[in-house]
């Protein structure tokens, strides 16, 4: 076999990926967003010169994404910079095996006896039709109390509306004796005592360089459509602990991919792939 | 007329179907060659064999999809007269970037014998990509279109295409190796 006859073979792809490079065009999105940052462009520009907007206005303040954590982050990757943490943890792996089905349904359970608004919400995810896959582990963290899912398709943190839960989390503590009442598989630990029992889980000093990097890198990202990190390997989770007490997660999947809550980043190869190795060398 | 008719023209070697052929696909024909090779005499001859290999390929061949057939005759004509330049480093074609590129990817040994295998490989490889990177992966390998070209189609940095394309090859490499192909 030689490189003739790879790159020859390559010439009998199936017609359709053929009609679909011939066809393709800059994503709307991509569009939709050049356009909507030229409006905010002149918008801001307006704003500033007929003395709507004062400048000492908080820019990191985004009250439409998670206004209870007072701008302290805010989905965006230039926001990013303003990051203050104290450590960082990343993926871990449970032995723990967890009925999905039974989980599902007690969760539902749950969710309708617990006086709480955004429960039922919550809980739903864990419902959801997309959901495939044996769940592992139900953990519970402290402090901001999140619930990490943890699957046979490999390290997945499931509860999606994370802030959420951030929100919530005085109403969510009760909630969690439920859980562990009824769930006789789950359980529930500190941050450290979940680090401390993980194989999988490391910690990477703050000051790392890599990281550091990674995270100036990320600042200059560029934004992507969530679905394209649909069909791309989970490779880490980032877990911010900010000063603040609340948590901030990050996804890392392949091609560069990086994802938090809804909303997607693809970075230079580079950085994202030293952190990828760094992380690589510490499990 | 219709490809299936252009097809029975072929069939009942009415020598026709060559210069209906040429009227019909020549200029797309001629924009994969052009991407590939540099001439214009180059770009002529090989457009030449093009037509001669699909007469002389049909029959007993009967293409499912006449265009994407001679599109792909069109590339693999092409290809040779760029590895015969390239091999001889007589001349530097557009489209030697593309196939040093795929230097990386020459299986050293493999299992894979059949063309239908092949076909079957790199069908489902492209599949597991997102939409994006097999768009560029494509433009690039079948095309053979150059970076800044792809880049300013899909209206996205040349760098973001660079990376896209790194990360894809590293991918292949990896999902052949676990197919049995060494690389």
């Amino acid at each position: 076999m030689n490189r003739e006859s790879s790159f020859d073979r390559f010439s009998d792809i199936d017609e359709r990926f053929l009609r679909e490079a011939e066809t393709a065009r800059p994503s709307r999105l991509s569009r939709v967003l050049t356009v909507a940052a030229c409006v905010a462009v002149m918008a801001v520009t307006l704003s500033f010169a007929t003395g709507l907007w004062k400048i000492d206005v908080p820019v990191e303040k985004a009250p439409h994404l998670c206004p209870t954590l007072d701008g302290e982050f805010a989905i965006g990757a230039p926001i990013l910079k303003q990051l203050t943490y104290r450590d960082t943890r990343y993926a871990f792996l449970s032995t723990e095996t967890v009925n999905e089905k039974a989980l599902g349904e007690k969760l539902g359970a749950i969710a309708s006896d617990v006086p709480c608004e955004d429960c039922a919400s919550y809980f739903d995810t864990f419902r959801s039709e997309d959901d495939n896959g044996t769940l592992y582990a139900v953990k519970g963290i402290d402090t901001a109390y999140m619930l990490w899912l943890v699957r046979d398709d490999g390290v997945e943190l499931y509860a999606a509306k994370d802030m959420g839960v951030c929100r919530v989390g005085a109403d969510l503590f009760s909630t969690r004796l439920h859980l562990q009442e009824l769930l006789q598989s789950v359980r529930f630990q500190s941050a450290a005592a979940m680090q401390q029992s993980s194989t999988h889980f490391v910690t990477l000093p703050s000051q790392n360089d890599a990281l550091i990097t990674f995270l100036e890198a990320l600042s200059d990202s560029r934004a992507a459509e969530v679905s394209d990190t649909a069909s791309e390997k989970l490779l880490y989770q980032l877990q911010f602990r900010l000063q603040n007490g609340a948590h901030l997660h990050i996804l890392l999947y392949e091609g560069g991919y990086v994802r938090w809550n809804d909303h997607a980043f693809v970075m230079d190869a580079e950085p994202f792939d030293t952190l990828i190795a760094t992380m690589d060398l510490l499990r | 007329m219709t490809d299936e008719q252009l097809i029975a023209l072929y069939e009942e070697r009415d020598e026709q179907a060559i210069a209906l052929t040429e009227a019909h696909y020549g200029a797309y024909c001629n924009t994969i060659v052009r991407t590939m090779l540099d001439t214009k005499e180059d770009c002529e001859e090989c457009l030449a064999d093009v037509w001669v290999r699909v007469w002389n390929a049909i029959p007993p061949t009967h293409p499912r999809d006449f265009k994407a057939y001679v599109a792909r005759v069109t590339r693999n004509t092409a290809c040779d007269r760029l590895r015969a330049a390239y091999a001889q480093k007589r001349s530097r074609h557009r489209g030697c970037d593309a196939l040093e590129e795929w230097e990386e990817l020459v299986p050293s040994t493999c299992n894979v014998e059949q063309e239908a295998e092949w076909k079957d490989l790199f069908d489902r490889f492209l599949q597991s990509l997102s939409k994006q990177s097999r768009v560029i992966f494509v433009k690039r390998y079948w095309f053979m279109l150059p970076i800044e070209r792809i880049a300013s189609e899909l209206d996205v940095k040349e760098d973001r295409v660079k990376t896209c394309l790194l990360r894809t090859r590293r991918k292949l490499k990896q999902f052949l190796e676990k197919e049995g192909v060494s690389i």
